[in-house]
């Protein structure tokens, strides 16, 4: 499946937010989106999530034109994976993750035997089923962050959105993380925004760069990550270098100074 | 049923019931009859009620505020309800009139403060109703003082005060029948959606994103949770405490699935003021205003609860 978004434009009230993003993300694609704080990332995935309306733009799934479609049917395409978050109250992970059946799920029903099995493989998957009757509350960080993973995940969507979902996390944590997203990358179209440029070489297979509410550039990761771009996007200096450990072959890295 | 002022019998209760249900042509003094069905029958049922109603309004409106230190007159329901009494009280209405008028003002309280929310344009638009319903709230008190203010003080500031205590001393047969219906509508909706009701007590975003059309479904939460609030408040007076201690210790017991939360936060909360209304009317020869009891026995005991959880959680 395809994900077109064209011109997208976005203002609160009278405040520009983001003008004129455009990028398409396929099943398979892992796209990240890089850029300082406060400068638009989370609005643009609130647009994309139909938490907010666009001022104008398109945003085409297979061609189809989703600013119409109810709450509901989106929820069965898109999954959000929000920053690193806690409810006041104490619901176990199962239940948690149990809540990523609601679109389909009646407004008057409840979960059924079925969705309760999917909500349970799912954290069979992500190896984390040990949880299951933790409280989501008192988890470590990371588990929180796997385990609102697998919320998203038990929603069958086509696209995962994910806003920096390792930037609360210590080291070990961010490799889990990532590596578990790197593993799913074949059967979703996958969003994420980070401060690592580090990952965007390692992982992605698309790459944006966002400044004040514009793509400063867009396209392979390669060509995208590297000292100018690095400057104009975050003013540090940088200096980019090849790595080979065992198989993994000329990896680049990048080193700020 | 067996306790009280007119002394009953167990067995004499179940038999004068039995008699009302099965033909068994036994004799009882209509003394009696009157004390079981039309006091205490309908006593027992509306504390069952009204307990129940306040603590599952409770829990709800605790779960879409994503907040265990809301109770449900949070947003002005209770101090509208006592405004529409105690102007009904002052104009000399007759019971049926001071419930009427509590009921509407408990509505019309609720419902101004969502229309202030909904006109403040804000980002985080749940802070601004939680605003909006204490603004109202603070006017509707300030006018209950007015009131209190210029009534005659013989009679009617009495029977203000007392009113605004919470008493089920002069329910009867008609006051259930009036209860009954929005109090099981109300908890007949939000058992329906009580999955939304899990889903909405994560932030609003994720709500949406997990395909809940948050603003309906908090709407018709805040409505039927009022609902149930202001016909309970308004045939009971003002029972504080139990629509915010009955959820949380339900919490504690039972976990925050509203599933389970629910139906047990009903069960709980009317066994709890069935309980309270017993104390109320058998302990000392007056009654004593409900209120009173509520707040005296139910802190040290949510004092007891929250040191209990707070070894749980260490």
């Amino acid at each position: 499946m395809k994900m077109e978004v064209r011109d997208l434009t976005f203002c609160y009230d009278k405040k520009l937010v983001f003008q004129d993003i455009s990028f398409s993300v396929e099943t398979g694609d892992i796209m990240f989106l890089l850029g300082p704080n406060g400068t638009g990332k989370t609005t643009l995935f609130k647009v994309l999530l139909g938490i907010l309306r666009p001022r104008s733009g398109e945003i085409l799934f297979d061609n189809e034109d989703i600013m119409k479609w109810p709450q509901r049917k989106l929820a069965r395409y898109v999954g959000y994976v929000p920053q690193n978050i806690v409810s006041a109250f104490p619901y176990s992970v199962a239940d948690v993750v149990l809540m990523g059946r609601t679109p389909y799920i009646g407004s008057f029903s409840v979960p059924s035997k079925r969705d309760k099995e999917i909500a349970l493989k799912t954290l069979e998957d992500l190896g984390i089923i040990h949880l299951k009757d933790e409280p989501f509350t008192k988890i470590s960080g990371g588990e929180r962050q796997l385990v609102l993973i697998a919320r998203a995940l038990t929603q069958q969507p086509k696209f995962l959105i994910m806003d920096e979902p390792t930037s609360s996390l210590d080291f070990g944590n961010q490799i889990k993380v990532m590596n578990c997203i790197s593993k799913l990358k074949s059967k979703f179209g996958v969003i994420i925004s980070t401060h690592m440029p580090d990952y965007v070489l390692r992982y992605a297979t698309k790459a944006a760069m966002m400044k004040e509410g514009r793509f400063i550039s867009y396209g392979m990761p390669d060509s995208i990550v590297n000292k100018a771009n690095l400057k104009e996007l975050y003013n540090v200096e940088t200096q980019m270098v090849s790595v080979s450990i065992g198989s993994m072959q000329n990896i680049r890295v990048c080193i700020p100074y | 049923m067996t306790v009280g002022k007119y002394p009953i019998s167990v067995k004499d209760s179940v038999l004068i019931i039995a008699n009302r249900i099965l033909p068994l042509n036994l004799n009882f003094s209509p003394a009696m009859e009157t004390v079981v069905f039309n006091v205490r029958i309908p006593r027992i049922i509306a504390a069952i009620l009204i307990g129940g109603c306040l603590s599952a309004a409770g829990s709800a409106y605790q779960g879409i505020f994503n907040n265990p230190l809301i109770s449900p007159d949070i947003l002005g329901a209770t101090a509208g309800s006592s405004f529409g009494a105690s102007l009904a009280i002052i104009m000399s209405g007759s019971i049926a009139a001071i419930q009427a008028s509590s009921f509407l003002f408990g509505l019309l309280a609720v419902f101004a403060a969502c229309f202030i929310s909904i006109k403040v344009k804000h980002g985080n638009q749940t802070l601004i109703l939680i605003l909006s319903g204490i603004l109202t709230g603070t006017v509707f008190n300030s006018l209950v003082s007015l009131i209190k203010f210029i009534a005659d003080p013989e009679v009617r500031l009495p029977a203000i005060t007392f009113w605004l205590l919470g008493s089920l001393s002069s329910v009867g047969l008609d006051d259930v029948t009036l209860l009954a219906l929005p109090c099981l509508t109300g908890i007949a909706v939000l058992f329906l959606i009580r999955w939304n009701l899990n889903v909405l007590s994560f932030s609003d975003d994720e709500a949406k994103t997990l395909g809940i059309d948050t603003n309906r479904v908090r709407l018709i939460i805040i409505f039927f949770s009022t609902l149930m609030t202001a016909a309970s408040v308004s045939i009971s007076g003002v029972i504080g405490w139990i629509g915010l201690v009955i959820p949380n210790l339900t919490r504690i017991m039972f976990g925050p699935d509203y599933r389970t939360l629910l139906p047990a936060s009903f069960l709980i909360g009317g066994t709890y003021l069935l309980i309270i209304d017993t104390i109320a009317r058998t302990l000392f020869p007056v009654e004593i205003p409900l209120g009173i009891i509520t707040s005296l026995i139910g802190a040290p005991f949510y004092i007891w609860l929250l040191a209990r959880a707070g070894r749980n959680m260490s």
